[in-house]
């Protein structure tokens, strides 16, 4: 199997705080892989960094064997942890606005979850409450066919009811062979879907390891998630 | 992609903008309505009203243009467009292209409401519009090379186009520098520092190049030739120094914004 991403020696830092130190990973496709990490510890750095939102950055990164760019930007799928869709769209505009740009976007699809949603396409973004917004962004970030879906803290902020609603909505519509990374600190709702774990601290890789390895440990990976990050608090 | 950015980007400047026009529609029409019935108090009322919107159209469309560069590359909205699958550079281009279109529009709106506020006033004095009209054309046609004038025109015509082409250049360049990690926790203070210091000082260079570099074209009812006497007000005298310094300088500000954008912003 091809490597949908490849990341040597990846360093990253904000003035003289350094958040990334030469990190090393690789991820086949078809995987449901956990970035998990405490606050600040280069999560979402490193989601940017793949998603071509960071480009200051030393090391090598590769998306489907591209260093970040319109390439891959056309095969990636983003959700960041902030509502990005223009306040004066309507939720019909946003939907059209995807399929403009993604040949991957699929809107029949969108439509029908923006129903099951109980969202009205006709509503203004600007008029809808933080937790609807959240929704459309998820549905019309789901409703592509993309190579990688990069989930920043889909779960940050919402009841335990709609956090397992995300999950589903995720579970059910990325694409066959596709890799779905999923940045979260809310261990006990997602552990269930992983297949890989990556967890970042110090700007390092603490722990990568697939479920399998971890389960036959013995232990869950919030033990190890606690174990690991015992020096952060 | 390119047109899928500028349908967008005009879509979104649209919903910024319809408002003032629909006030200076109304106004228009309420100076209309009180000349047809000759309602004194209600022609003054909207007389005011026009020129107040009038001037409001220019103020809302640069806030506009300058709110929506900030607001869709450098703020959320960013996350969403950079990571379309489009260069920095189309990114710009769409916003420069109706940047320049909506402020074009309001240049030729402005314009057009002054000139029938203008011929509002002659009504009130007296002067028949339709001889004045007759004066004017009688004016061109008297000229002698239809040719000549429309090379004038369209001389004139490129460098008002230049003009605006080169203010959006200078604040899309501020806005950027200004979202450079240096100065990104600032808020939009220095965005407004930069463009005012880069207004001034450019501004000031293109003047003294216009007035002391012999390189100009003349314009007469002949037609346009290059000649080597600097701009002066005697003659119409065209410089071309101060048009070439101002094209280098709007495809430099396009390059650095965009370099800035590939190279050193990291959204917040």
């Amino acid at each position: 199997m091809s490597k949908i991403i490849e990341v040597k020696g990846l360093q990253k830092s904000y003035g003289h705080h350094q958040v990334l130190r030469r990190l090393d990973l690789s991820y086949e496709q078809g995987q449901v892989i956990g970035l998990l990490g405490p606050n600040g510890c280069g999560k979402t750095s490193l989601i940017k960094i793949l998603t071509g939102l960071i480009h200051d950055y030393e090391g090598t990164v590769l998306i489907d064997g591209q260093a970040p760019g319109i390439y891959t930007k056309s095969v990636t799928a983003y959700l960041p942890e902030r509502t990005y869709l223009p306040e004066w769209m309507k939720a019909k505009d946003a939907i059209d606005y995807f399929q403009d740009f993604f040949a991957d976007f699929d809107k029949v699809k969108a439509m029908d979850m923006l129903m099951r949603f109980r969202l009205d396409p006709e509503q203004k973004i600007k008029t809808m409450s933080k937790g609807m917004q959240e929704k459309l962004q998820l549905l019309i970030v789901m409703s592509r066919a993309a190579k990688l879906y990069c989930l920043d803290e889909p779960l940050g902020g919402v009841d335990p009811a709609t956090r397992s609603a995300i999950l589903d909505v995720i579970m059910n519509n990325y694409a066959d062979k596709s890799t779905v990374l999923i940045s979260t600190h809310l261990i006990n709702d997602v552990e269930r879907i992983f297949n890989s774990v990556l967890m970042i601290g110090e700007g390092q890789v603490k722990l990568n390891a697939s479920v399998e390895e971890i389960r036959e440990s013995g232990r869950s990976i919030e033990d190890i998630f606690k174990e690991v990050f015992s020096f952060a608090w | 992609m390119l047109g899928k950015l500028i349908k967008n980007e005009f879509k979104a400047g649209l919903h910024s903008v319809a408002n003032i026009y629909i006030a200076a529609f109304a106004a228009v029409a309420l100076m209309a309505v009180s000349l047809a019935f000759d309602i004194t108090w209600l022609t003054a009322i909207s007389l005011i009203a026009v020129i107040v919107v009038a001037l409001g159209i220019l103020i809302v469309t640069l806030i506009s243009i300058v709110s929506n560069f900030n607001k869709t590359l450098f703020r959320d909205q960013g996350y969403l467009s950079f990571t379309l699958p489009v260069t920095s550079g189309q990114l710009l281009f769409s916003k420069a292209f109706c940047s320049f279109c909506w402020l074009l529009l309001s240049y030729a709106s402005v314009i057009a409401i002054f000139i029938s506020i203008f011929y509002f006033a002659a009504e009130q004095v007296g002067e028949e519009n339709l001889a004045m009209i007759k004066i004017l054309i009688s004016t061109i046609a008297e000229l002698p090379d239809t040719a000549a004038i429309i090379s004038v025109i369209v001389t004139l015509v490129t460098r008002v186009f230049l003009k605006i082409i080169f203010l959006v250049a200078e604040i899309f360049f501020a806005i950027t520098l200004s979202n450079v990690r240096p100065f990104q926790r600032q808020s939009f203070l220095p965005a407004i520092i930069i463009f005012i210091v880069l207004y001034g000082v450019l501004n000031t260079v293109s003047t003294l190049l216009s007035a002391y570099v012999p390189l100009s074209l003349l314009i007469s009812v002949q037609g346009i030739q290059f000649t080597t006497q600097a701009m002066s007000g005697g003659n119409m005298v065209l410089s071309l120094a101060d048009i070439i310094f101002e094209f280098a300088l709007t495809c430099l500000f396009f390059y650095l914004s965009a370099w800035f954008m590939n190279h050193k912003i990291n959204l917040k």
